[in-house]
């Protein structure tokens, strides 16, 4: 499992919030009873490939075992497929001919098939029938004993092929269920459910394939039993411990829990009255707990961690987490599968959350509970194999676990430090599978003071006070000086602290700058120019970004900032002319979420782009204060109309104007009098007339000026 | 004088004359009332098989397979299965579905393989076809290819003495007429599912009336194809999500009605149909909404009135798409009597 550092991590972050925007992590469902490695089809086969592997002494991959279908029967004796290569090597003639019939079986699949141009013709058809007769036939009267599981399979694959499921059922219920468990003997199974289903006898094939833990047929078989009270107790008044209760009962609980939460959240937001939805839910959930503690009490199962699992993850959905929590230790000690158990233990831990706190039985308890899951976490992904899609149940659980309960909990509490180890923790368990979940720790760093960061970064060098820290702790990569120097200098920079900045900054070489995506925009950019009279245009066109790529920075224009703005500031508080006070504004609005220097204050920018954390420095009002205050006072005439016109430029505040639309729809424009904007605009136009028009280019050319001039002699 | 008025008569006839649009014909082979069958299996159950008889069905377009890029190359994809079981006295045209992106790739063998591969399959099922039927959503981008496909299939079609025809979406009148012996109007799938804007995406007066000036010259002996079918449109917060099939929309626990053709979910829950992967964003969600797109009889038969109007020929053959007794449950008797009787 690839780590990542804090910082590697936060740049990922930001390179996926400037291309994608956020992402939003689906809530996943908790309980689950039946293992997520049976969704997964290469994994089911893994012994058979294993197999081959075995024979070939290695040189057989899976890709090798699928590759013996393109064979044709003319090449059996010169193919230099590594199953057949070994198989002629070692002189199997018992293995050569069941590769044979193997590979005859395969070409008359992969023939009839639908996806070639070459239709067979009527005798083809005829032909072929009778070599799937040969095979079925050979299958029957092998008498050895080494590849008896295999000729098996191939008897049973004949028949279906053959369309004779009659056959299929008799011959698994007379041989095939009697033989050893193999892959060769579960894929045998698929059949004889499969036929079971062609015959017409249903219920006996869901058994079969809830019996095999086959979800994807399952799921579309019971359909119409799922996600119900009555569905559940039909089931379960067929057979108190149905295969395919497994399935209904995850179902149902999984989905009335997100029901009960997502009922409550559409109506919280107003989208619409759901309340009496909600009362029928919570009701129907109350009767499944009742039905579920009935099951057990009364052992009507043998699965009661199931079904007191699932009445404590309901009790808890429904807010009751008290008896949830009751319900949930005794069912991680009744009988059931390990899965089962290992759910309830899931659950209890979910519900737990509600509860988090500081006390030390509660960290040891969430300590040996995060280190249990992720080891499931860990468990569940090798199983489930590198190429597979398949969801990791237990991490996914723990993903939602941790950002979404403790991390906003421990947050809220003040635990700013556990809250980020428990971020870090999560980002390292991670790999390149997940990378979305970059953000979360990306967007958590980003929000923290400069000491707070400061602070995290002392509470890792201290390895940490209880056993919940210290694990935590041993889990997260130190921040690497360079890049933690320019975070905390950067920050202190957001925050306005530009003294506190420079020490930090002075140590950031510029080599680590021109790492950084901003470097093309501080190589072509200065904080002197005012915002409001030109902009500074990276990127427009694809020459532009090709040729920003090249020009390195050759100072920290950061720490010169600091530097600027310390002086700028001195000479404000010292002599707070309006030269002073507009050279300050421009350098301000420079490095604000607005202006063309925003790369001084943050790593990655766009138009939705705002203060995002408390004690950040608001540069865009400090701007408007400073230039309202040099408006006044200014007497040089075109430092006046500058200050007039930059104050009427900056977006502040309601916008200027609204646009509506006449019983034709016809549209016009509404003006926002109590806005800033309205106000800067208005005074700007005063300005305007007072000068009787006799103003600089900047003023006179301006089109909202002009509008708003239009709309007031209007 | 005389001569002269003389002249000027027959040179007024003559403009008359002219300004006249010649009669279309009629489609080659026409059968009053005929059928789509769209799924990958032939198997005709007792209410379809009755339908065919009831309404006097004497030909059924089959979708014999699909062509799809695979590999880069245009190849058969979802083959029909039971094609031995047609009923007797229907006749088949057999139909392929070309995606459009296939015209993109190499194309010079398509239509040797497309032609040979149907008349194969007819041949190794038994089944008798005089026709063959391509269907294809292209655009003036691929429209070029397209045709030069069409030309080769119909030099093919013709040495087998077959008919070949295509069907034409309502956008494609509006470009030069493909080289068939004659088009199929499909007046289905008009609009844009994608768009929640109040109009029905299966048929729409609003969606159709824009292309109707095109009809009357288009230069191609033409019949209409008409919907019997409704979609269950799932959207969340006004985006499209996916068709729903097996919904059940009376089922209270899961829908709640809040106006005639619309629904809120108030049950998570998923649908088996798009739901292959169990991933979380595959699910049905409490607030998401169903739409049920369902054009009304009056509005079919309406919109088929006009089309007559414009094309009196196009009255002689009539096909519903497509044979499937669950959707065709939807339409009363009436409806399918008016219908294949204009």
């Amino acid at each position: 499992m690839k780590r990542f550092s804090i910082l590697s991590v936060m740049a990922v972050a930001w390179l996926l919030s400037q291309a994608c925007g956020p992402w939003i992590r689906p809530t996943y469902d908790v309980f689950s009873v039946y293992d997520s490695k049976q969704l997964n089809p290469d994994a089911r086969l893994k012994p058979m490939y294993d197999f081959w592997e075995k024979y070939t002494d290695g040189r057989a991959s899976s890709w090798t075992v699928d590759a013996l279908s393109s064979i044709t029967e003319n090449e059996l004796a010169t193919s230099d497929n590594a199953v057949l290569a070994t198989a002629r090597m070692r002189g199997d003639s018992e293995m050569l001919a069941y590769l044979r019939h193997l590979i005859t079986y395969l070409n008359i699949v992969s023939g009839t098939g639908n996806d070639t141009w070459n239709y067979p013709t009527r005798d083809e058809l005829g032909n072929r029938k009778a070599r799937m007769q040969e095979i079925a036939t050979a299958a029957r009267t092998y008498s050895g004993t080494r590849l008896r599981d295999q000729y098996a399979l191939l008897q049973v694959r004949a028949m279906v092929h053959l369309g004779d499921a009659r056959g299929v059922v008799d011959y698994w219920t007379k041989t095939g269920s009697a033989l050893p468990e193999t892959v060769y003997k579960d894929m045998m199974r698929g059949l004889y459910a499969w036929s079971l289903l062609s015959l017409g006898q249903r219920r006996e094939a869901i058994a079969e394939y809830a019996d095999m833990g086959d979800m994807h047929s399952i799921q579309w078989l019971v359909y119409n039993q799922r996600f119900s009270l009555m569905g559940v107790k039909q089931e379960f008044d067929k057979d108190n411990n149905s295969p395919t209760l497994v399935y209904l009962v995850q179902d149902y609980v999984n989905n009335l829990g997100s029901t009960l939460a997502s009922l409550k959240l559409y109506t919280e937001m107003g989208y619409g009255d759901m309340s009496s939805e909600l009362k029928s839910n919570r009701v129907e959930a109350q009767k499944f707990v009742d039905f579920a503690l009935d099951v057990v009490k009364n052992n009507k199962t043998n699965s009661p961690a199931m079904w007191l699992a699932a009445a404590g993850l309901l009790m808890h959905y429904m807010g009751n987490t008290d008896d949830a929590l009751k319900m949930l230790d005794k069912a991680m000690k009744m009988k059931g599968t390990k899965r089962m158990t290992d759910n309830a233990r899931l659950c209890r831990l979910v519900a737990s959350t509600t509860y988090a706190d500081m006390s030390k039985k509660y960290q040891d308890y969430l300590c040996t509970e995060l280190q249990w899951l992720a080891a499931q976490a860990k468990d569940e992904e090798h199983g489930l194999g590198d190429d597979t899609n398949a969801e990791n149940h237990y991490f996914s659980v723990m993903t939602n676990l941790v950002y979404e309960n403790l991390v906003p909990h421990y947050q809220k509490m003040g635990a700013t430090n556990l809250a980020t180890s428990l971020s870090v923790m999560m980002s390292n368990l991670e790999s390149d599978e997940y990378p979305g979940y970059f953000s979360d720790l990306g967007s958590l760093i980003t929000k923290l003071t400069a000491d707070q960061l400061i602070d995290y970064d002392r509470f890792v060098k201290s390895g940490g006070d209880n056993k919940l820290e210290k694990w935590l702790v041993s889990r997260g990569t130190p921040l690497d000086r360079d890049h933690f120097n320019d975070l905390v200098g950067t920050k202190y920079l957001r925050e306005g602290a530009y003294a506190k900045a420079i020490p930090y900054l002075e140590k950031v070489p510029l080599s680590l700058i021109n790492e950084q995506g901003i470097s093309r925009y501080m190589a072509r950019r200065s904080y002197d120019v005012e915002r409001w009279m030109r902009r500074q245009v990276v990127d427009r066109d694809w020459e532009d970004i090709m040729m920003g790529e090249n020009i390195p920075v050759t100072y920290n224009q950061k720490l010169q900032y600091c530097r600027d703005v310390l002086k700028a500031e001195e000479a404000v508080n010292s002599n707070g002319t309006a030269e002073n006070l507009y050279r300050l504004a421009t350098l301000y609005y420079q490095a604000s979420y607005q202006g063309d220097c925003w790369y001084l204050t943050r790593y990655f920018h766009s138009a939705y782009d705002s203060i995002e954390y408390v004690g950040e420095k608001d540069l865009v009002t400090a701007t408007v204060e400073l230039l309202k205050r040099a408006k006044q006072i200014a007497t040089d005439p075109l430092l006046k109309q500058k200050c007039y016109y930059a104050a009427a430029f900056i977006p502040y505040g309601e916008p200027l104007y609204r646009t509506e639309y006449d019983a034709n729809y016809k549209p016009y424009i509404v003006f926002n009098n109590d806005g800033y904007m309205f106000q800067a605009m208005f005074e700007l136009a005063n300005y305007y007339y007072e000068l009787r028009g006799n103003v600089a280019p900047f003023i006179s050319k301006c089109d909202v000026l002009k509008l708003f001039l239009n709309s007031a002699e209007g | 004088m005389k001569n002269a008025r003389y002249i000027l008569v027959v040179l007024l006839v003559m403009v008359s004359l002219a300004g006249c649009r010649r009669g279309h014909e009629a489609v080659p082979g026409a059968e009053r009332a005929a059928v789509y069958f769209w799924r990958t299996s032939l198997s005709l159950d007792s209410a379809e098989r009755d339908f065919l008889s009831t309404y006097g069905v004497k030909k059924m377009y089959v979708r014999m397979f699909d062509v799809v890029l695979r590999g880069g190359k245009p190849m058969p994809n979802a083959t029909i299965t039971g094609l031995d079981t047609v009923p007797g006295g229907i006749a088949v045209v057999p139909t392929v579905f070309i995606m459009e992106n296939c015209l993109s790739a190499d194309t010079s063998s398509l239509a040797e393989n497309l032609v040979s591969r149907v008349a194969q399959m007819c041949e190794t099922h038994g089944v008798e076809a005089h026709e063959l039927q391509i269907d294809c959503d292209w655009t003036v981008k691929s429209m070029k290819t397209f045709y030069a496909l069409l030309a080769d299939i119909r030099r093919r079609t013709e040495r087998m003495g077959w008919t070949l025809s295509a069907t034409i979406r309502l956008h494609q009148l509006s470009m030069p007429v493909p080289p068939v012996d004659y088009g199929v109007l499909m007046m289905y799938n008009t609009g844009d599912m994608r768009i929640k804007d109040g109009t029905n995406p299966i048929l729409d007066a609003k969606h159709v009336a824009p292309y109707l000036k095109y009809l009357k010259d288009y230069d191609l002996p033409l019949c209409a194809a008409w919907p019997c079918f409704e979609w269950k449109l799932l959207y969340a917060g006004g985006e499209f999500k996916a068709i729903l099939y097996s919904a059940m929309l009376d089922d209270t626990t899961r829908y709640r009605r809040v106006a005639p053709d619309r629904y809120v979910v108030v049950r998570r829950h998923d649908a088996p149909e798009y739901n292959s992967d169990l991933s979380a964003m595959s699910w049905i969600d409490v607030g998401d909404t169903i739409v049920v797109a369902h054009p009304g009889e009056d509005v079919i038969l309406g919109t088929q009135a006009k089309v007559i109007e414009l094309r009196p020929e196009m009255s002689v053959q009539t096909i519903l798409y497509s044979l499937n007794s669950e959707q065709m449950k939807l339409y009363n008797t009436d409806f399918y009597e008016k219908i294949f009787n204009p």
